[in-house]
């Protein structure tokens, strides 16, 4: 090797050595966690081979690819999709708004949700009802994976015009680990009086005995509108390794949710796990 | 005439040889510093080029933090790196004493001038003496298998 070529070597080797120690430094820059506000409704991200995703019946589930945005390098980076405000009566003449919002993990690390408030807006942009804690689930969020705020409450009187919801979430970058327990046996069927309701068991695959567990079910309908939740909250909890039975249903969801709605499902159960 | 064709094969198997053993001391701590890299650093500029190449994030969401594991995400890739450096360095410079000791000084001098960037705004980063530390003991291993591993070849 003649002395140029060493010399032209050793310039390459130390330029990408270089170039390597510059790479693995921290990507700060997008590390903000701010969320980003889209008008599109997406599918929601299912990873097949990750998420608890269960189909619910042979009707193939409509799978895209996971959400992405344009810096998937960002550790923490979300979207929060367009929220959906369905207003409906039931049989006692009550009205009720079934508010939904997805929040997608577009970064690559676990987000840490928490209750938030949503906003209840007419067409004119006037404030017709806040709703204060509004659940959200899963809390522990993976990359690609979509959680909705949701929640189903009374209205005081028939609203004049449409709804739409502003959504205040409250999105920090996950501290706990990422538990998920497996589901198995699920059926699905429509309760006595109005509803959906959903048997099935679920196994603590974990090494640690949990007090309290969350079983969460969120209803597709043919066009992967997400059109309901049905929910249970173990609180005999689920010794390591057990397998238990649950319940879980619809609380006031419209009338026209029903078994045979329902496409496919996604479903989540989880320890309760707090973050402060 | 047997023996004067023996020579320079052997050579040429010792010449080989060489080649792959420096060709593994350089790819392997790269590739293992690349992996730990993706997998507890997604963080990274690196990280973020690989998933957006690849489509998906691997990075496991383990939010444990032993000692071990902060020693993988802290120093084990850079302390790789730096022994593929010097290895790199020292293959193309050769393998005699006072290029031995222009390598590891080419290498402490990259690392520490990486390092000491991360003090301005030029690198991201957090300067940590330790990393310097750390990387010279792993250049100074590197050496010190060259040595070895040349001095065996010469008895």
């Amino acid at each position: 090797m003649t002395r140029f070529s060493k010399i032209l070597c050793l310039i390459l080797v130390l330029s990408l050595f270089a170039a390597m120690a510059i790479g693995s430094g921290s990507d700060s820059s997008t590390s903000s966690g701010s969320g980003t506000e889209t008008k599109s409704t997406s599918a929601p991200a299912t990873e097949k081979d990750e998420s608890p995703v269960i189909a619910a019946t042979e009707a193939p589930a409509k799978t895209e690819a996971p959400v992405k945005t344009e810096a998937p390098q960002s550790v923490e980076a979300y979207e929060v999709g367009e929220g959906k405000v369905n207003v409906y009566k039931n049989s006692i003449g009550t009205y009720w708004a079934q508010v939904c919002v997805p929040v997608t993990n577009t970064g690559s690390c676990d987000l840490y949700l928490s209750s938030g408030t949503m906003d209840l807006e007419d067409a004119d942009g006037h404030l017709v009802d806040s709703l204060q804690l509004v659940s959200v689930y899963p809390e522990v969020l993976q990359p690609g994976e979509t959680a909705w705020y949701y929640e189903e409450t009374t209205l005081d009187n028939e609203p004049a015009s449409e709804l739409k919801v502003v959504p205040h979430v409250d999105v920090a970058k996950a501290k706990v680990k990422c538990i998920r327990f497996d589901l198995s046996d699920v059926t699905i069927s429509d309760d006595t009086f109005s509803g959906v309701k959903i048997v099935g068991r679920v196994e603590n695959t974990t090494s640690k005995d949990e007090k309290m567990v969350y079983v969460v079910f969120f209803l597709y309908d043919e066009q992967d509108e997400m059109i309901g939740s049905a929910f249970t909250i173990l609180t005999d909890g689920v010794k390591a390794g057990e397998k238990v039975g649950f319940t879980a249903s619809t609380f006031a969801a419209p009338d026209s949710v029903t078994a045979d709605k329902v496409s496919r499902y996604e479903a989540y159960a989880y320890p309760m796990q707090l973050q402060f | 005439m047997a023996r004067g064709n023996a020579l320079p094969d052997i050579a040429e198997q010792r010449s080989t040889k060489r080649f792959l053993i420096s060709a593994l001391n350089i790819c392997l701590p790269i590739l293992a510093g690349l992996f730990i890299y993706l997998w507890y650093r997604p963080d990274t500029y690196l990280s973020g080029y690989v998933y957006r190449i690849i489509g998906r994030t691997v990075y496991p969401s383990d939010s444990e933090t032993s000692i071990i594991l902060q020693f993988l995400r802290g120093y084990a890739a850079d302390i790789l790196w730096a022994y593929a450096l010097m290895f790199s360095v020292s293959a193309i410079l050769g393998t005699g004493k006072k290029q031995m000791w222009a390598a590891a000084g080419i290498c402490l001098c990259l690392v520490t001038l990486m390092e000491c960037l991360q003090l301005t705004d030029f690198v991201s980063g957090t300067f940590d003496l330790l990393d310097i530390l750390f990387e010279s003991a792993s250049t100074g291993l590197a050496v010190l298998i060259i040595h070895l591993f040349e001095r065996g070849k010469t008895k």
